[in-house]
């Protein structure tokens, strides 16, 4: 029995009582009656319209003076109170696995198997064109590609297609999931990037072999010819001097695509490669080695901050500069000044070399760092190009954290330029 | 946007859906064959554009069949206002996708002629934005469709112009080509074709959506001057 119960019984016994004794000293047993009747009533009257108000609000506490008709009133606001606490963790909830949901790179979508929208996240909106108020209506009437169509239809083998997104252009991996009974869930990724990686891998193991199988068929060519036995020894020296350049050229490639490799394959140059390098002298060396190979065609002049120094890989920064400067000679046939300059800016410490030759058209100018990337395919090979430089050349300076910039115009010539971080200069 | 409203049959409901989607799904078709006939053009692919045109077939034949559900739903419902100017949008639609199907069938057969035409094959006359303007306007009709977006709508009917203003840059500079370079006749006139049937193409987006206009609002504004309708923005907007 609860308090108020208890209480109650005790009042309602005590004025029995006191009714009846009243009863028995007056004798007058009806007025005795009504009275305790409404001193029994009275409370609970008050008690009764003080419910009803709270019944309007019922989440606030009830203040009944009755402690009666307080118990269940406290109960059930208590009961809603709990309630209204559940449901507001359960929403919290809802919207963290929300956000979480609409945080996700891939599009979901959540269909009913009538084909009806009933969620998306951002993601879902950008990669395929929906919008807010997609909701409830057709997933196929929306994005319409037939694919999509075949894939909600459980037509398609493992439950995968890729399309190509009418909305965004992008190439997506859309994916069929089984929820329940009533729901599907689509899933979209976008692997445009990975495609061109994969097709950017194709070409490059194309390029590879095609580079590398045309001075091994001159070699086998010459080989064949060796092996006549009629040949003097003047006409065998001959032949085998021939064998030496594209011997070399498979060298010279298969070295480049080793160091290309070993770029890439970490973000850095090792502690132990990092030196400060002396710039100056470095390019004293590379433009004397230039200008053998110019052989008095070209001017080439150097001006050289000597005091300037730059931490790094004296190794890399070798290659990276001297590739540069190469190109310079390859594309200047008609020969012409080419100016290498090493100097200090307020951006950092600038290396750049400038040629009067054939320029890089416009068109160009944004791929010519692709590795085997050539603008003129006859004419660069047979310059002796292997294709990977400018890679190299973008590697090593990715690594140095520098940049690459170019400026060229078509038949005057080309500026390439590389700037340093600050951080890198060194006064030596 | 809007709803159409509900039956107390459900079976009618049904079968109204299934009309609306059908031509969704005929929309898709369509939209992929223009996709392809296009690419099979920028990339000489003479393999791709013989696909386009066995699948005109396909697209022929739905719209065949969409027509005869349309008709028996007419038959057999009787059908009143929305439910009726559904219907008749649904039959007019899936008439212009199919032109817009015959049209995409031409560039592809353009881009069989040119595949075949070697060192004339690059032109200067670029008809990539032509084609990218044609394939957003037939998206953006089926988008306007699906969602009964008379806004949407309204928008496209103005961006028509567009398509036609490309379309005469495309055809001056192919004028210009022909005089130019004589030799390459054959490949500019195939080219002429290819923009001729981009603009059509336009034209037939720019029908579908004066059919949502007609079919949310009621009102039929084709042929009508502009600055009749109301809400037609003005003529130099």
């Amino acid at each position: 029995m609860t308090p108020g119960l208890k209480r109650e019984l005790i009042r309602t016994i005590t004025l029995v009582a006191l009714a009846m004794i009243v009863g028995l000293i007056t004798h007058r047993w009806s007025a005795s009656i009504v009275i305790g009747l409404m001193f029994w009533i009275g409370p609970h009257a008050r008690e009764f319209i003080r419910l009803h108000r709270w019944s309007r609000h019922p989440l606030r506490r009830p203040d009944s003076t009755v402690e009666l008709w307080q118990e269940p009133a406290v109960r059930v606001f208590r009961t809603l109170r709990n309630a209204r606490g559940r449901m507001r963790r359960i929403l919290t909830r809802l919207r963290y696995v929300r956000s979480a949901t609409e945080a996700l790179p891939d599009g979901a979508i959540l269909i009913k198997r009538s084909g009806a929208i009933d969620m998306f996240n951002a993601a879902a909106q950008s990669l395929l064109g929906l919008s807010a108020g997609d909701i409830g209506k057709n997933f196929v009437s929306l994005v319409r590609n037939p694919e999509i169509a075949a894939l909600v239809n459980d037509q398609v083998a493992e439950g995968l297609v890729e399309i190509t997104a009418t909305h965004s252009n992008l190439q997506l991996e859309v994916r069929r999931i089984e929820i329940d009974e009533s729901r599907l869930l689509i899933l979209a990724r976008d692997v445009t990037q990975l495609n061109r990686l994969l097709s950017m891998r194709q070409d490059f193991v194309a390029n590879v072999s095609h580079e590398l199988r045309t001075p091994l068929t001159v070699i086998l060519g010459y080989l064949e010819s060796l092996e006549d036995e009629s040949l003097d020894a003047s006409q065998l020296h001959d032949l085998i001097g021939r064998l030496r350049p594209p011997a070399t050229r498979m060298k010279i490639l298969v070295d480049d695509l080793l160091l290309l490799t070993r770029l890439e394959s970490s973000p850095k140059p090792s502690q132990t490669e990092v030196e400060l390098v002396s710039v100056a002298s470095m390019l004293e060396s590379i433009v004397a080695e230039a200008r053998q190979i110019s052989n008095g065609r070209h001017l080439i002049t150097v001006d050289a901050d000597p005091t300037l120094r730059l931490r790094g890989s004296e190794f890399e920064l070798h290659s990276a500069f001297s590739n540069l400067v190469g190109n310079a000679i390859r594309y200047s046939p008609d020969g012409g000044d080419i100016h290498v300059r090493w100097y200090r800016t307020d951006d950092g410490p600038r290396f750049e070399v400038e040629d009067h030759g054939m320029g890089v058209p416009p068109q160009h100018l944004t791929r010519i760092t692709e590795r085997f990337y050539r603008v003129d395919l006859s004419g660069s090979r047979a310059r002796g190009g292997t294709g990977l430089g400018l890679a190299i050349v973008k590697h090593v300076l990715k690594r140095h954290d520098a940049t690459l910039g170019v400026v060229s115009e078509l038949d005057k010539g080309s500026l390439f330029f590389c700037v340093f971080p600050d951080s890198a200069a060194a006064k030596g | 946007m809007h709803q159409l409203s509900r039956h107390i049959s459900e079976q009618y409901d049904a079968e109204l859906e299934i009309v609306r989607r059908r031509l969704m799904e005929m929309g898709g078709m369509v939209e992929q064959q223009l996709r392809d006939a296009i690419r099979a053009m920028s990339t000489y692919d003479a393999e791709l554009a013989a696909k386009v045109s066995v699948r005109d077939h396909e697209v022929n034949r739905f719209e065949v069949t969409l027509d005869e559900q349309c008709i028996h739903i007419i038959a057999r419902r009787q059908p009143t206002a929305t439910d009726l100017r559904l219907l008749v949008t649904i039959m007019k639609s899936s008439t212009d996708l199919e032109r817009i199907g015959d049209e995409a069938n031409r560039i592809a057969k353009m881009a069989r002629e040119l595949s075949k035409l070697d060192y004339q094959k690059n032109s200067n006359v670029e008809t990539g934005r032509l084609g990218q303007l044609a394939t957003t306007m037939v998206s953006r009709a089926l988008d306007a469709l699906a969602r009964l977006d008379t806004k949407e709508a309204l928008d496209l009917i103005a961006a028509d112009k567009q398509v036609d203003e490309e379309y005469r840059a495309v055809i001056q500079q192919l004028a210009n080509s022909m005089t130019k370079d004589p030799d390459a006749v054959e490949r500019d006139l195939h080219l002429i074709w290819v923009a001729r049937a981009l603009e059509r193409i336009g034209d037939h987006a720019k029908n579908i959506s004066e059919y949502v206009l007609y079919l949310v609002e009621g009102k039929d504004i084709r042929h009508l001057p502009k600055g009749t309708f109301g809400t037609l923005p003005p003529e130099d907007a």
